[in-house]
């Protein structure tokens, strides 16, 4: 079978596009040392608190600093900014403290409604995306290729302590379509356990600045949340360039960190054509939190 | 940092490599093709001082895995528009196609370590290395696919 295989993939050959797309790749980028990729850094980091805040204002329990990100995980190293959360842990149910077995895993649940139950939380209160449609949520098994979908994704960390597993943090992913585009949401706790000795970091993002250029909006809601709206623009993605931006709303609620997503593009694979009404549109959701 | 002409070469060479490992990953051409363009773009911009080929390819490789994770993680934040013309591969004969069928049938977790093992010829520890598991979960994952690739192709 082995030779049959091999036989096999002998056939498999990228395409003529692409081939010429990466040929030809050179004469449409520039290089220089430490130039900022288009890689979005979706994962937690430890943050160290030395850093110089934005924006006038960052009083408050959420952060957005600028600083140097340290080597990331595809080995580059990286200036760029970082959202944090100052929040307190949260008492996850009985059953939710039963079900974690691991170092890692991602449990699936219909709706954010249902994961609320099951953890013993109040994730978010939004009278503006209940009125929107829910779309499931994809993710992956870390180390796997295998990918999930559900109505609500919680993806769990915990460390080995007296001889069980004690979770760290939760990160609730849901998603909603509007109007005109898709958001997504993620809210991060820190979880209190009795057996919880270790010294908790904040949940934090981090954003190496693309190669458009990062701009922060301090944006307060009618109800008095202070929110952090990080623009990441891009004038290339892929190889292919164009107008991109994404929107980051970074807010602390309930004593979770809040994230609230969206991208701007002419693909399909983007969620809103206009930058102007997606940026309109998350401010008319972030106004709904209470 | 390549040179131009290093990069051609390197692009020459192994492109196929990041796109099959890509592949396996994604099943889907035009996502495969989306994530090899982003790992050459990277290998264009990289500051890594290679020693050697073999350097190179696993770096290639690793990145390709990487890659690969990051779109699939959290696929809403993909950056990548897909090129046009990129359908499935067209094989020879009904047995290759069965094979490929069979393949691409197999759970994602196999797939990759099958391809990095069998077609590259890494070694279990060097699968490891490159996917972040330690080897006993690669040889699992061997062995399981082996075996499913087995029932499958019997079953037909």
């Amino acid at each position: 079978m082995k030779k049959e295989y091999k036989e096999l993939f002998d056939q498999v050959h990228a395409s003529p596009a692409l081939r010429t797309e990466v040929l030809t790749m050179k004469e449409r980028h520039t290089r220089r040392r430490r130039v900022p990729g288009a890689a979005l850094i979706a994962a937690l980091l430890v943050a160290a608190l030395a850093g110089t805040a934005l924006a006038a204002g960052a009083m408050g329990l959420v952060h957005a600093d600028f600083m140097d990100l340290g080597l990331l995980t595809n080995g580059e190293h990286k200036e760029g900014l970082l959202a944090r959360g100052e929040v307190e842990p949260r008492t996850l149910s009985e059953r939710a403290l039963e079900r974690v077995t691991g170092k890692e895993d991602t449990w699936i649940f219909d709706s954010l409604e249902e994961a609320e139950d099951f953890l013993g939380l109040e994730i978010a209160d939004n009278g503006v995306l209940d009125q929107m449609e829910a779309i499931p949520s994809t993710a992956c098994r870390s180390n796997s290729a295998e990918t999930i979908t559900g109505g609500c994704l919680v993806d769990v960390t915990a460390d080995p302590l007296g001889g069980q597993w004690v979770p760290r943090t939760l990160r609730i992913f849901n998603a909603y379509m509007g109007e005109h585009g898709a958001f997504f949401q993620s809210a991060e706790v820190k979880a209190a356990h009795p057996n919880r000795w270790l010294e908790e970091d904040d949940p934090a993002l981090a954003m190496p600045t693309p190669d458009g250029g990062l701009e922060v909006e301090d944006y307060v809601t009618p109800r008095g949340l202070e929110v952090k709206i990080v623009k990441n623009s891009y004038t290339h993605l892929g190889g292919v360039p164009g107008d991109y931006c994404s929107y980051d709303a970074f807010f602390v609620l309930n004593n979770t960190f809040f994230d609230l997503y969206t991208s701007v593009g002419q693909g399909e694979q983007f969620y809103f054509k206009d930058a102007e009404l997606a940026l309109a549109e998350m401010k008319t959701i972030l106004d709904g939190y209470q | 940092m390549l040179t131009e002409r290093e990069y051609t070469a390197a692009a020459e060479q192994f492109l196929d490599m990041v796109y099959r490992i890509a592949l396996n990953w994604f099943k889907v051409p035009a996502d495969a093709e989306d994530a090899a363009q982003n790992v050459m773009l990277r290998l264009w911009r990289t500051d890594t001082a290679f020693q050697g080929e073999e350097h190179l390819r696993r770096w290639l490789a690793r990145v390709t895995v990487n890659e690969c994770k990051r779109i699939s993680c959290h696929p809403w934040r993909s950056r990548t528009v897909s090129l046009e013309c990129c359908g499935e591969p067209v094989f020879d004969g009904q047995e290759q196609r069965e094979l490929y069928q069979a393949v691409m049938d197999l759970p994602g977790k196999y797939r990759v370590p099958l391809y990095l093992y069998y077609y590259e010829g890494y070694a279990v520890d060097e699968v490891g290395e490159i996917m972040g598991l330690n080897p006993s979960t690669v040889q699992t994952r061997l062995a399981r696919g082996r075996a499913k690739l087995k029932t499958m192709l019997t079953e037909e």
